[in-house]
């Protein structure tokens, strides 16, 4: 190949990658620079003007001039719900996975099969039969409801599933059996420490559908002060007419900046797991490497 | 055998890790505490239903604000029927429309408030404005607030280019081609969903959705009051002088800052909510004046597009008392009604609301004589459906799709009645 | 029952070297279960106890067995028929696109990492990460091309409003577009992530031989993360007739512009919501259901995804 022909396929890559980094890039430039302006200036100025960053803190304080600050309440909620669900999924997924990749048994198939049938099951499905199910014992309305089906998670089975299947050698599971190591042992000091990249996927999009997720809390939850972050912005936008101004009338001063900014404090944990699953991604991956 | 010791190892191992779980819960309270009036409002509605709960310090309330989303109330609602529990015994309604659904028998939450609310105090709510609750003669909510349309016009714009405020639907029809002739762009109006819909057909009589009963609805497209509307936009339409944009496009935006919406008939809301905020068109030129009149009339009757209801639950047992006098405060205390945002449906609080509106600078004159006679003159009919998602919408899909295209807008109303009927009939009605 | 070949097609059978884990032990059978035993508890409680219970509710109206009366009235609503031409159309627009762009991002973002990848990454990720009601208020400024960076390529395309990209043929375009931005992301990211995990030996190996990037790509990375594409078709296949979240947000900015019942999902959750009828929601969900599960079976089937064996 010529240096030419080299330089010239490096050139079409990059501009292939840095135009799809515009197109997906584009929005959330917009959204960024979206609370710095005006209601006025976002549909009459230029796309991608800037305002003033003094109006970012202004659009902060109508947002928390709404029932009193209740935006860090669920904010906290939040938290509190993706933590806990996302705990509770990877200790599921995580053993199962291993299982599910490494051990033939009896029903692997069926579970299997069974992960994919239920990861595929629409919401609408499921309103009635989770409500009933969660107040039959006595639970609708707490944050249970919330935390216990959601740290269900059959996506990430399948990905420690793809990833233990992928990734883990049987000879090495073989070799530490030759040297007497119990199964659970095994999952423990062989399969554990090769899965971190499965782990962070698996947190990272786990804490992504607890995050985002709506159906469920606008089903379980009846009480404004235990709402997830999601369905409390969903009511606040809404109420004020920030989003279209023929929903709601307030006499508030939530416009679409204060959305747009309501947006990214909802989207900014996200970026953060990202970078993070990201890092743990890569040295896990370097791990790997040692030793296999 | 073994499998079956491994398997209830894991199964109580599982069990143990869920309960675990369990015994930490109840950090939120179940909703139906004995004794203690559940209130859900939206936001706008939550300071009032505090100040309430203030002044009665004896009684157990709870206030919830809840998000003012299509379809969560009755969502909620269709769940506590299944539990029997949990039941609102009052709810604010941001489309009244979904009390169609609250008071049927499939639901049958809302509670007829006939022997509850004096037949005095009814009568104080805009005439026909209850219409809305009225099922079969049984009132089953009350207006908070209403939405009748009027013509809103750029008072500074009108003079400027030498037009008269229109009269008739005849007068505003030559105004408006005279307009979009002239001032190519400038538009009179916009037929969009329940804008186009509500205003023009509402204001008409049209009966694209006079409930007759929670289970029979009469709609019938081929009358001279929907015939007549399709005639007078068929021109329009072609010249441009309706828009088939919808308000809340931010390009309407773009309309406003480049002087071209003329006149746009549309709700009392308009004035506040989308002039200024939305179409950017600045102080001093916006003024209302009472809907044109059909011919052979000479009351301006006004459609509807929005406000909202109380409903009073038919589960409120011994707090049924407590939950009316709620609601008919919320809806009548003339001092509150009068801080609202929005057009009071109780006509001594509009009367004071008004007070302010009349001197609000942002109007080249009072809006209020015009909002006051659409108030009056709603026009009967106009009802609540299960259906007004899909009357929007296939409204969009054959009237407003024909009007853009240039297309015979009477012929369009067919079509738009053949997908009323199978809305209707999807809704569980009869079509009569 | 104590059979320790499962239910396995012959020709995936024929290639499972495993031996070892012939030899059945009772520690092995307890430690299995023991590690996926919550999860399959959960997977009991969470996941079949309500879809059986809704194919129960499916067979019941107004609280006594009603037979196929809501499958039947399901299947007479006249909105389901738009509603599946709708999804049909935007499958057909949307899964095409969104699979190559996430496999020609994944593989021209791993023929050469750089310390731009991860960067890289984050941003194809970023539009995914934007839900909500801010969602519904960022792409109806996007399909704006007023106030869109994107306004002078909507103005080519002949859209002057909102309303013009929301009605009409060009809404299912524009939700097509907005359904591959929010949706790439996440995959690039599992599929580059299995891309590095890929043992270094054989790449090398066939870097020595000379191979093109293009026959790399193509011939050796390719088949060893087929079960990943494999996954990546069946979760998009499945999510896309089920597509629910773009229109909904969509109509949330323009209300009344879009049907309330543009997609089959959005009829589903009409019924179970504004409806209350969860019979018929329970109906048509479990008909999405079955149409998911046919197209994960053939892709099951095709990739021999469920092998234990390891290359």
């Amino acid at each position: 190949m010529t240096d030419a022909m080299t330089a010239l396929s490096r050139g079409a890559r990059a501009l292939f990658l840095l135009g799809a980094a515009a197109f997906f890039g584009l929005p959330l430039l917009w959204l960024l620079l979206a609370p710095t302006r005006t209601a006025d200036d976002l549909t009459t100025g230029s796309p991608l003007g800037f305002g003033s960053l003094g109006r970012v803190g202004d659009a902060w304080a109508h947002l928390m001039s709404y029932n009193d600050g209740e935006i860090t309440l669920w904010i906290g909620n939040s938290v509190v719900y993706a933590a806990a669900s996302v705990a509770l999924a990877l200790l599921l997924c995580v053993p199962a996975g291993y299982v599910l990749a490494k051990h033939d048994f009896a029903g692997r198939r069926t579970l299997l099969t069974l992960s994919i049938v239920t990861m595929i099951l629409p919401p609408a499905a499921l309103v009635l039969p989770l409500y009933l199910e969660m107040s039959a014992v006595n639970l609708a309305g707490t944050i249970w409801a919330v935390i216990l089906p959601l740290s269900f998670y059959p996506f990430g089975v399948y990905l420690a599933f793809l990833h233990f299947q992928a990734n883990l050698p049987d000879s090495l599971l073989d070799a530490a059996r030759v040297d007497g190591a119990s199964e659970l042992r095994l999952f423990w000091s062989v399969a554990l420490p090769l899965a971190r990249p499965a782990i962070a996927l698996i947190a990272f999009f786990g804490f992504v559908r607890c995050w985002t997720d709506f159906f469920l809390p606008f089903v379980m939850l009846s009480d404004d002060r235990t709402f997830t972050l999601q369905l409390g912005l969903m009511s606040l936008l809404q109420s004020t007419g920030a989003v279209n101004n023929s929903s709601g009338f307030a006499d508030l001063d939530i416009h679409q900046p204060e959305a747009a900014l309501a947006g990214l404090v909802a989207c900014a944990p996200l970026m953060i797991g990202f970078v993070l699953a990201q890092r743990f991604l890569r040295t896990g991956l370097l791990a790997g490497a040692e030793k296999g | 055998m073994k499998r079956w010791r491994a398997a209830s190892l894991a199964a109580v191992a599982a069990l143990a890790l869920s309960a675990c779980g369990g015994t930490g819960g109840g950090s939120g309270k179940s909703g139906d505490d004995k004794g203690e009036l559940l209130v859900w409002v939206d936001n706008t509605r939550t300071p009032a239903a505090q100040e309430y709960k203030k002044a009665h310090p004896d009684l157990k309330i709870r206030v919830v604000t809840v998000p003012p989303e299509a379809g969560y109330v009755p969502t909620k609602v269709s769940l506590a029927n299944r539990t029997k529990s949990g039941w609102p015994d009052v709810v604010f309604l941001t489309n009244p429309a979904e009390a169609a659904t609250l008071a049927s028998d499939k639901f049958g939450y809302a509670a007829p408030l006939d022997g509850l609310v004096p037949k005095s105090v009814r009568d104080g709510f805009a005439p026909g404005s209850l219409d809305t609750c009225t099922f079969s003669g049984k009132t089953y909510c009350l207006r908070n607030d209403i939405a009748p349309t009027v013509l809103w016009y750029d008072a500074s714009l009108m003079k400027k280019y030498g037009y008269e405020v229109p009269k008739t639907w005849a007068e505003y029809e030559q105004v408006g081609l005279k307009a979009a002739k002239k001032h190519p762009g400038t538009i009179v109006g916009a037929i969009n969903g329940k804008y186009g819909a509500g205003t023009y057909f509402g204001s008409s009589g049209c009966p694209t959705r006079d409930t007759l009963s929670l289970t029979k609805v009469h709609i019938d497209l081929t009358q001279r009051t929907c015939t007549r509307v399709a005639d007078l936009l068929q021109p329009m339409a072609k010249a441009k002088a309706v828009t088939t944009v919808v308000p809340t496009d931010p390009a309407f935006a773009k309309l406003g800052k480049e002087d071209k919406i003329l006149m746009l008939p549309g709700p009392a809301w308009f004035g506040d909510f989308m002039f200024g905020p939305a179409f950017k068109i600045p102080k001093g030129r916006i003024a209302a004046a009472p809907m044109p009149t059909w011919p052979g009339e000479t009351t301006s009757f006004a459609g509807q597009v929005g406000g909202g209801a109380f409903l009073v639950s038919a589960h409120a047992g011994d707090r049924t008392k407590e939950a009316v006098d709620l609601v008919r405060w919320m809806t009548t205390d003339v001092a509150l009604q009068a801080k609202q945002p929005t057009y009071p449906a109780f006509t001594a609080a509009a009367q004071k609301w008004g007070e302010a509106k009349a001197k609000d600078p942002y109007y080249a004159s009072d809006p209020m004589p015009a909002l006051t006679a659409a108030a009056g003159a709603l026009r009967p009919g106009f009802g609540a459906v299960r259906f007004e998602a899909d009357w929007q919408a296939s409204f969009n899909d054959t009237f407003g799709k024909t009007a853009d295209s240039g297309g015979n807008l009477r012929k369009a109303l067919e079509s738009w009645q053949d997908k009323l009927d199978a809305a209707a009939k999807t809704g569980e009605y009869t079509v009569g | 029952m104590r059979t320790l070949t499962p239910t396995r097609p012959p020709a995936v059978e024929t290639v499972s070297p495993a031996a070892p884990r012939r030899v059945k032990r009772r520690g092995r059978t307890v430690a299995t279960w023991l590690l996926v035993g919550p999860y399959a508890l959960f997977l009991a409680a969470f996941g079949l106890a309500p879809a059986g219970y809704a194919l129960w509710t499916s067979f019941v109206h107004d609280g006594s067995f009603s037979g196929g009366r809501n499958w039947t009235a399901v299947f007479d609503d006249y909105r389901l028929g738009e509603a599946a031409g709708n999804v049909t159309t935007y499958l057909l627009l949307w899964l095409p696109v969104l699979l190559l762009t996430v496999l020609s991002l994944a593989f021209t973002l791993h023929a050469r990492p750089g310390r731009a990848t991860g960067a890289l990454q984050l941003v194809y990720y970023l539009p995914g990460a934007v839900t909500g009601s801010a969602a519904a208020l960022l792409w109806l400024f996007m399909v704006s091309p007023d106030s869109s960076p994107f306004g002078p390529l909507l103005r080519l395309m002949d859209v002057k409003t909102a309303t013009d990209a929301l009605s009409g043929g060009s809404l299912v375009a524009v939700l097509a577009v907005m359904g591959v931005a929010v949706h790439a992301g996440g995959w690039i990211v599992v599929l580059y992530g299995a891309l590095t995990a890929l043992p270094k030996d054989v790449l090398e190996a066939a870097q020595v031989d000379g191979a093109s990037a293009w026959r790399t790509m193509w011939h050796v990375k390719l088949p060893m993360v087929r079960t990943y594409v494999a996954f990546v078709l069946i979760s998009s296949f499945a999510s896309g007739s089920q597509v629910f979240v773009e229109p909904t947000v969509l109509s949330t900015g323009a209300p009344g512009q879009i049907s309330p019942t543009w997609s089959v999902n959005q009829l589903a959750y009409v019924y179970a919501t504004q409806d209350g009828d969860f019979g018929k929601a329970a109906a048509l969900s479990l008909t999405m259901l079955a149409v998911g599960l046919l197209a994960a079976w053939i892709v099951i089937t095709r990739t021999r995804m469920y092998a234990t064996d390891t290359r």
